[in-house]
């Protein structure tokens, strides 16, 4: 592993070292300041990790090479954060806000159950496999257990554990729309079918929890989609897994559907519950769910539902929001249309 | 006055049937091709019918007006028909169909009249017009594979006989893009409306599964969702439409779907993007543009 200490202390940077409407990804530390990753705006393509705080915002890490900008960031259960990119960088930023980068094998996703780190790892060839290890030590090289297989194209996506610690697994695929697997005594049971997707087969899982003991999970055109129709607003939806393991839509426009999926739970009515929004990222907030939509025209919204599944708007902007997940609650993090212009603000 | 039911599709996509169908239930009454929406005015409608070769006027609201105002669709009821829209040339294009709603609300009692003029799928102004004239409109957007379509329009094109076969290869060559300009124009509009107000379908499910899909558009509609009632829209050549009408006013529909009005569920075989895209069609697309088809294709469900 190589170790790289802090950029110097009391340098700092206004958030808008991130571009606007660059996807930002966050995550709260225990120490109170917030991580921030995303695209640099010095050199394209490369990965941009910054700390958030009352003083301002500090870069701390910048890819040496490239990478896209898919970029993750989870908390490890120890105070700090794990960043990923699937397949190219895991960072372990610790409690002591050291910043630590793995050599060798990368995950593709990563997930925190019960303190260990959980990671899907390319096996090789179509396969996969799963291994459990402690944050600060990845050791990606134990033989883990089988992960479900990738067929030509598909790409991993949000994986979670449920109330009862079983792995669950989207792959989003190009052809079929998203797919959910869960593993079940050291099997794996495909939970959707092409269905689920809504016949969108360009539909990719963009985030997933849990809430109240429910998987949960946002999906819609993902950024390529959006880059090869541009100024096209085309809309998501937030779904969950039922009690008998079928698909049921919250939130959604009316399309052809299997018949559960036709008419969303969240009705129209409600800004979640109309055709236009895009479910992006999702938070807890106590019971509640919170739901970052994007909306026409690039605005962006943030949604509470409450169990009884009543939704209301609790804050909107013109320009990009990000959600950071914090236990019990949320921030929310206002992208920047000018350089002098960035802010980090609490929502919950 | 029954409420407006707007069928959105392009030319080539089951819309005849599929209107026809939906039309069909019970609380709703199913115009045929009525295109007087392109333009605000009658009289502007009427010439650009003419310039299409349809002297009288549409076809489709000829047959309408003759059906329900004139007291049936013949010849010389026709001939009525287009000499009051002659006569109405300064009228509001949706005064007349607001006549032709308020007579189809008082003779069959319907909920819902449904509309469906493939051409306002072109020009975004048309489809704003017919938000102006009906706010509380409901629209349905019926989509079909666009390999498929191009397939279906290029035979269409081939046979249009008041074309040469210079205009006949211009638009052969063209055809492949009408798919994404009329889909981008509906979504962008479809975009804006209200909660609600917007069902997609694709047409292949209800080739393959006619009972459920009509089913959901009942039900999305608060209409009645009884056997009878679904069985009911499983019989379109039942529609006073779906024959040829008089030699003065013959279609209003698409003239394959009057040839063969019948409802035959089967699963249509899908043409692939692949194999369209490794075709000479498919190459005389752009790289950008083909990334455009794939993706609009794929939101739609189409592979």
């Amino acid at each position: 592993m190589a170790r790289s200490s802090r950029a110097r202390p009391g340098l700092t940077y206004p958030a808008a070292m991130f571009r606007p409407a660059a996807p930002l990804a966050a995550c709260a530390l225990d120490s109170g300041e917030v991580l921030l990753a995303g695209p640099s705006p010095m050199v394209e393509d490369a990965v941009l990790l910054a700390l958030a705080g009352p003083d301002g915002t500090e870069p701390i890490w910048t890819s040496a090479d490239p990478a896209a900008a898919q970029c993750d960031l989870l908390p490890d259960g120890q105070g700090g954060a794990l960043l990923l990119v699937p397949g190219e960088i895991l960072l372990h930023v610790d409690a002591g806000q050291e910043v630590i980068e793995a050599d060798g094998e990368v995950p593709l996703r990563i997930a925190m159950t019960g303190g260990r780190l959980l990671a899907l790892m390319d096996a090789g060839g179509s396969t996969t496999r799963l291994v459990e290890t402690r944050p600060a030590l990845r050791d990606f090289g134990a033989p883990g257990r089988k992960g479900p297989d990738l067929l030509p194209g598909q790409v991993a996506g949000p994986m979670l554990t449920d109330a009862e610690g079983r792995v669950l697994l989207f792959l989003n695929d190009p052809q079929r729309g998203f797919h959910l697997w869960r593993e079940q005594d050291g099997e794996w049971h495909l939970l959707t079918g092409d269905g689920a997707s809504r016949y969108g087969t360009n539909a990719a899982v963009t985030d997933a929890l849990i809430w109240g003991g429910v998987p949960v999970w946002a999906c819609g055109p993902d950024d390529g989609v959006r880059a090869a129709i541009p100024g096209l607003h085309i809309a998501g939806d937030l779904m969950a897994l039922g009690p008998d393991d079928l698909p049921v839509l919250l939130a959604g426009e009316l399309r052809t559907s299997p018949a559960r999926l036709l008419v969303p739970r969240i009705g129209p009515g409600s800004l979640l519950g109309q055709a236009r929004s895009i479910p992006l990222q999702l938070a807890l907030d106590g019971p509640d769910l919170l739901v970052l939509t994007a909306e026409p025209a690039g605005a962006t919204a943030l949604h509470r539902v409450t169990p009884a599944l009543q939704a209301e708007v609790v804050a909107t902007s013109d320009r990009p929001l990000r959600l950071a997940r914090l236990d019990g609650g949320a921030l929310l993090l206002e992208g920047t249309a000018a350089p002098e212009e960035g802010e980090v603000d609490s929502a919950a | 006055m029954a409420r407006m039911l707007m069928l959105l599709s392009p030319p080539r996509s089951f819309s005849s049937l599929v209107s026809t169908m939906i039309g069909q239930h019970p609380e709703i009454y199913g115009f045929p091709e009525l295109h007087i929406m392109m333009r605000d005015t009658v009289g502007e409608a009427l010439k650009w019918e003419r310039n299409c070769e349809r002297f009288l006027g549409p076809p489709g609201l000829l047959r309408t007006l003759a059906e329900l105002v004139y007291g049936g669709q013949t010849a010389e009821n026709v001939l009525e028909a287009a000499n009051f829209l002659e006569d109405n040339a300064n009228t509001r294009s949706e005064d007349i169909i607001n006549l032709v709603m308020d007579r189809a609300t008082e003779v069959t009692g319907a909920k819902y009249c449904l509309e469906k003029s493939p051409s306002v799928t072109f020009l975004p102004p048309a489809m704003e017009r017919i938000r102006r004239a009906w706010p509380d409109a409901m629209y349905i957007h019926v989509t079909r594979h666009p390999v498929n379509l191009k397939k279906s329009m290029d035979e269409y094109i081939r046979e249009l006989t008041r074309l040469s076969d210079v205009e006949k290869d211009v638009r052969l060559r063209n055809s492949m893009t009408m798919w994404p300009v009329t889909q981008r124009n509906i979504l962008d509009f479809c975009s804006t409306l209200a909660p609600g107000q917007y069902l997609r379908i694709r047409g292949e499910d209800v080739l393959s599964d006619a009972s459920n899909v009509m089913r959901q558009v009942a039900e999305w509609l608060g209409l009645r969702t009884d056997d009878a009632a679904i069985a009911a829209m499983l019989r379109p050549e039942e529609s006073p439409y779906a024959v040829l009408g008089p030699v003065n006013a013959a279609f209003g529909n698409d003239p394959k779907f009057i040839d063969s009005p019948k409802f035959r569920p089967g699963k249509p075989r899908l043409g692939r993007l692949d194999d369209f895209f490794a075709t000479e069609d498919g190459t005389r697309l752009d790289a950008p543009r083909q990334a455009y088809l794939r993706q609009l294709a794929n939101c739609l469900g189409y592979q």
